[in-house]
């Protein structure tokens, strides 16, 4: 896989809230990140990504995410209207279907995709559309202070990551993470995911700014989150391959 | 004059001082000397070519890439044990420092229609353990346009290809070589290949480092041993050596804090520094041994030593100074910062001579057993050269030029060459192995075809990728060139897998979905093959440039940007780039640099013999025995089918500055003979008698020690030290014969000889 897994834009879009939990094991405080990102039945939410090449050069683009419990993600971009209707759909974690609307038709897209870049950005398809850290990471303390806890997450299946580690600064107050840093089998930082601009949404804080940085190549792609709503009663049928296919933007 | 020389004399002891003193510094400088052969070294900086590659790197990204061919026989690549062996390499290759991408089969994202899915992805999610999962992913290859660029086709052996870090420097870089040598070395069951221009690098920083180590000693050894021959004394010959080791240590140490590091041109300024720096502290010394016959002092004989060399000492070391700044009218950079450093460095040795030996002459005090070394029986050779001149001057002059035109007759056939692997012994690993790996995969050397439509999407349009397949296809039927990878061939596997089983064609059928698809893979390697504009792409392909000599492979580019034009027409702007590309198209500013090089010497040499010898008709005649013998060695380039390359093409300046010595001496000698003696000939004789003995042992020291660049391994090496002895030997036979025959012929302009 491309990637690391792990972190999910559900938890950076502000998907979670804060807990009152406050586990002291690296074990438990890695469950309170996840607790805290299923707690709301549904999400939608609206992200306006620029992606910079490393080189000067952007593209901006406009899409939107549809959630509705921890399985289901529906992604579609509205503009530019080049890749207008473009969209992807998660059911369950084995099953993704991609739909390009110059092809008429969605496809199946195997699994192994979750880990891949994500329609030119530099988020993954898990980051996009996965929740949870726990099923995959074994957790270690690294540090703590006044404001953070840093947990170092190493993958209970290397094979499936290309990252060696990762390194989670996680909140005290709320169990966000803001900060999760990837590292390669040398030690070396190659890929950094950072989110702040935290505030609330509704009843939950929400990190309004997203990015996402990789080192290697330089590329950066930043996130701006809004118009999020919780809990507007999703439709299940929003989550079918015919609705993939429509072309209009809104639901 | 006397006056500055009693004064230098007086402050020897404190000057010696400071200069042992600036020798620490540049010393320490000098220790931190560091290596750089890459090929951006060696790049004319204001070439336009170099501009529109820098642009293509930054667009598309480097080709600082190591080709590493993997021989997988007898198994061949696809069995399991085969490609567990390709996921290791590669898992320890990307483990290197400095190393930021492998792509191999192990490595590498493919997107495919599988099992009526599209399946996005690694090719190999892990290592194959049973035939059936080789075997898909021997399909997965079959069914890929990209993925064939990594197999030979006779599937015996396979391509890993190490990006390194763009922002290593040289040294780091060759260190990441070394690592690759040693890990795959330590690889059982495979054989490898390694190519590419770090790999060059790195080879030839090895080659330098032998070579430097092995000409310092060698002609140290040269530099005491004629010494000590001259001087008739061992312990006279260690002042010399002094002299040039301070000159060395200021040179490099200078070299160092200016910012320059090392490579294979720039590498040979010590041991040149050497072999030529001792010059004036023999001429010095020997002087100064003549001197103390009559001398109250040493202090005075030193003095009149002064008085008597200084000023020819000063003009040969300025007439050698401005055939090495001749070279900086060159514009390959190597050339350049030669000329610069060694034209400062002959300087240099002037000064250290200057201070140095008076110095430790005053120190020292007067030695007994001194012999005069003008004391010597004449030499009878030399009377017969004499003879020969003064009876038969007119057969002498046209013997010579006939043998000078028959040799100069090869110039027409002197080839320019800047392919860096012909400097290697066929056997080398470097060139055997890029020699495999263009058997088997087309081509070594990297090449971008560089395609701008000049408008967004043009270069998605379905129209302009089927010329690309088109011209792709013209390149794996042309002899020397690999098919490379396109935005077609990403796009047909992209468009392939997304068509599924309907039916159609193996390209996108609008702009519009190939935009679309090209959301799909991995935006790193979108970015390497096509803009964000979607307006230029490139093709990454490699030639066969280590097989090739550089006629071949422009013929080969040519006929590549034909088909070019005649596949896009004037639907894209069509430019070749790349290092290789750069190389190849170096020639034209050697031979450039070698004319306009000759030109300033020339000058420059003709209005320093005449300002020295008062005379422009004497400085035009002064000019022969430095125009014969370049024109010889241009002739011999020729006939012996030695290439004009970056270290030959500096030959003729060089040979020019060390030549014209001899030529002052000669001339300088005359002329004081000639003072109050009315018969040129007796002059000539006596002039000979006195000059030619120096002139001929310090050309013959020059000449062995130009020939101990023989001994290296590196070809262009050799033939720049064969050459330039050769051009040196020459020079002495025009300044002992061509020279007095023409001067017996036309005289010398009436009351040329030195009154004073």
């Amino acid at each position: 896989m491309r990637l690391e897994a792990a972190c999910t834009i559900g938890i950076a879009l502000g998907l979670v809230w804060a807990s009152s939990a406050h586990a002291q094991d690296p074990a438990g405080i890695l469950a309170e990140v996840d607790r805290a990102a299923a707690r709301s039945m549904d999400v939608t939410t609206t992200l306006e990504i620029t992606v910079h090449d490393g080189r000067g050069n952007q593209v901006e683009r406009l899409l939107r995410v549809w959630q509705k419990g921890d399985d289901r993600r529906l992604v579609r971009f509205l503009e530019p209207a080049r890749v207008a209707g473009v969209g992807l759909l998660v059911t369950d974690a084995d099953t993704i279907h991609l739909y390009l609307p110059t092809y008429e038709r969605t496809r199946r897209v195997s699994g192994k995709a979750r880990g891949d870049a994500f329609m030119g950005t530099n988020f993954t398809v898990d980051e996009l559309t996965r929740m949870g850290f726990a099923a995959e990471y074994r957790a270690e303390f690294v540090s703590s202070s006044d404001t953070h806890h840093v947990l170092r997450l190493i993958p209970l299946e290397p094979r499936d990551h290309t990252h060696a580690h990762a390194e989670m600064h996680v909140r005290r107050e709320d169990h966000l993470f803001d900060r999760l840093d990837y590292f390669d089998e040398r030690g070396e930082l190659f890929r950094q995911l950072l989110l702040g601009d935290v505030r609330p949404e509704g009843p939950h804080p929400v990190a309004h700014h997203i990015e996402i940085q990789d080192l290697q190549s330089g590329r950066r792609t930043v996130a701006v989150v809004r118009d999020v709503a919780f809990d507007t009663g999703l439709d299940d049928s929003l989550f079918t391959t015919g609705e993939l296919m429509r072309l209009h933007t809104t639901p | 004059m006397h006056g500055i020389h009693s004064l230098l004399v007086k402050l020897s002891v404190p000057l010696m001082v400071v200069a042992l003193l600036t020798a620490i510094p540049a010393g320490l400088a000098a220790s931190r000397i560091e290596t750089n052969n890459t090929i951006d070294t060696f790049l004319v900086r204001d070439d336009p070519g170099l501009a529109y590659y820098r642009q293509t790197t930054d667009r598309f990204g480097g080709d600082l890439l190591v080709y590493i061919s993997m021989d997988l026989a007898p198994a061949g690549v696809f069995e399991p044990v085969s490609l567990a062996r390709v996921d290791e390499v590669s898992r320890s290759l990307a483990a290197l420092d400095g190393v930021v991408r492998v792509s191999s089969l192990a490595t590498t994202d493919a997107i495919f229609d599988r099992d009526g899915m599209v399946e996005p992805g690694p090719l190999m999610e892990r290592v194959p353990t049973s035939a059936a999962e080789v075997a898909a992913i021997e399909d997965k290859v079959d069914w890929s346009a990209l993925l064939p660029w990594y197999v030979a086709p006779d599937r015996q052996a396979t391509l890993l290809v190490v990006e390194a870090d763009p922002d290593l420097g040289a040294v780091e870089l060759n260190r990441v070589i070394g690592s690759i040598h040693e890990l795959v070395e330590g690889v059982p069951g495979a054989e490898f290949a390694l190519a590419g221009n770090p790999v060059f690098a790195e080879a030839v920083d090895r080659f330098n480092a032998r070579d430097q180590q092995l000409f310092s000693g060698l002609m140290l050894l040269l530099v005491l041993v004629s010494s000590a021959l001259w001087l008739r004394r061992l312990s006279s010959a260690v002042l010399p050596m002094a002299v040039v080791l301070i000159t060395v240590t200021w040179t490099t140490g200078l070299f160092v804090v200016t910012g320059h590091m090392t490579n294979w041109i720039t590498g040979i300024i010590s041991p040149l520094l050497f072999l030529i720096g001792t010059a004036s502290a023999v001429h010095l010394l020997s002087a100064y041994r003549d001197a103390l016959a009559s001398a109250a002092s040493p202090r005075e004989a030193i003095t009149a030593a002064l008085g008597r060399v200084a000023a020819p000492c000063f003009f040969t070391s300025l007439t050698t100074a401005a055939g090495f700044a001749s070279l900086t009218a060159n514009q390959v950079m190597p050339v350049r910062v030669f000329g610069i450093f060694a034209c400062i460095g002959v300087m240099l040795a002037f000064v250290a001579t200057m201070v140095m030996v008076p110095a430790v002459l005053g120190l020292a005090g007067r030695v007994a057993g001194h012999r005069p070394v003008a004391a010597r029986p004449p030499s009878r050779a030399l009377a017969r050269v004499d003879a020969l001149v003064q009876r038969r001057p007119g057969a002498v002059v046209v013997v010579s030029l006939l043998v000078v035109a028959a040799l100069t007759s090869g110039v027409g056939f002197v080839r320019v060459e800047t392919n860096n692997l012909k400097y290697f012994r066929p056997s080398a690993p470097l060139v055997r192995h890029s020699l495999e790996i263009e058997g088997r995969y087309g081509g070594s050397a990297p090449l971008d075809i560089v395609l701008d439509t000049g408008r967004p999407d043009g270069a998605i349009e379905p129209e302009f990728l089927a010329r690309v397949e088109q011209l792709q296809d013209r390149l794996d039927r042309t002899d020397g060139m690999a098919r490379g990878i396109s935005v077609a061939d990403l796009l047909s596997d992209l468009h392939r897998a997304m068509r599924g089983d309907r039916p159609g064609g193996d390209l996108p059928t609008s702009a519009l979905a190939a935009y679309q698809l090209l959301m799909l893979p991995d935006p790193d390697m979108v970015d390497r093959i096509v803009d964000t504009d979607r307006a230029v792409t490139r093709i990454s392909t490699r030639f066969a440039g280590a097989s090739m000599g550089l006629k071949q492979s422009r013929v080969l580019l040519d006929r590549v940007e034909t088909d070019c034009a005649e596949v896009f027409g004037d639907t894209a702007d069509v430019r070749l780039t790349g290092s290789s590309v750069l190389f190849i198209d170096m020639d034209r500013y050697l031979v450039r640099g070698q004319i306009r090089s000759l030109c300033v010497v020339l000058a420059v040499v003709y209005v320093l013999l005449s300002a020295l010898l008062r005379s422009a008709r004497m400085g035009l005649l002064a000019m022969i025995p430095n125009v014969l013998p370049i024109s010889v060695m241009l002739g011999l380039m020729g006939w012996l089918d030695l290439p004009l390359d970056g270290l030959t093409v500096m030959i003729a300046c060089i040979a020019v500055g060390i030549g014209v010595d001899d030529t002052i001496h000669y001339l300088h000698r005359l002329r004081r003979e000639l003072a109050g003696e009315p018969d040129l000939g007796r002059a000539m004789s006596r002039t000979l008698a006195a000059v030619g003995r120096p002139i001929v042992f310090t050309s013959a020291v020059l000449t062995v020690g130009f020939w101990i660049f023989c001994v290296s391994d590196f070809l262009g090496t050799r033939n720049f030290g064969f050459l330039t002895g050769v051009t040196l030997v020459v020079a002495l036979v025009t300044d002992l014969l061509v020279l007095p025959a023409v001067l017996r012929l036309v005289g010398v302009p009436a009351g040329w000889g030195r009154q004073d």
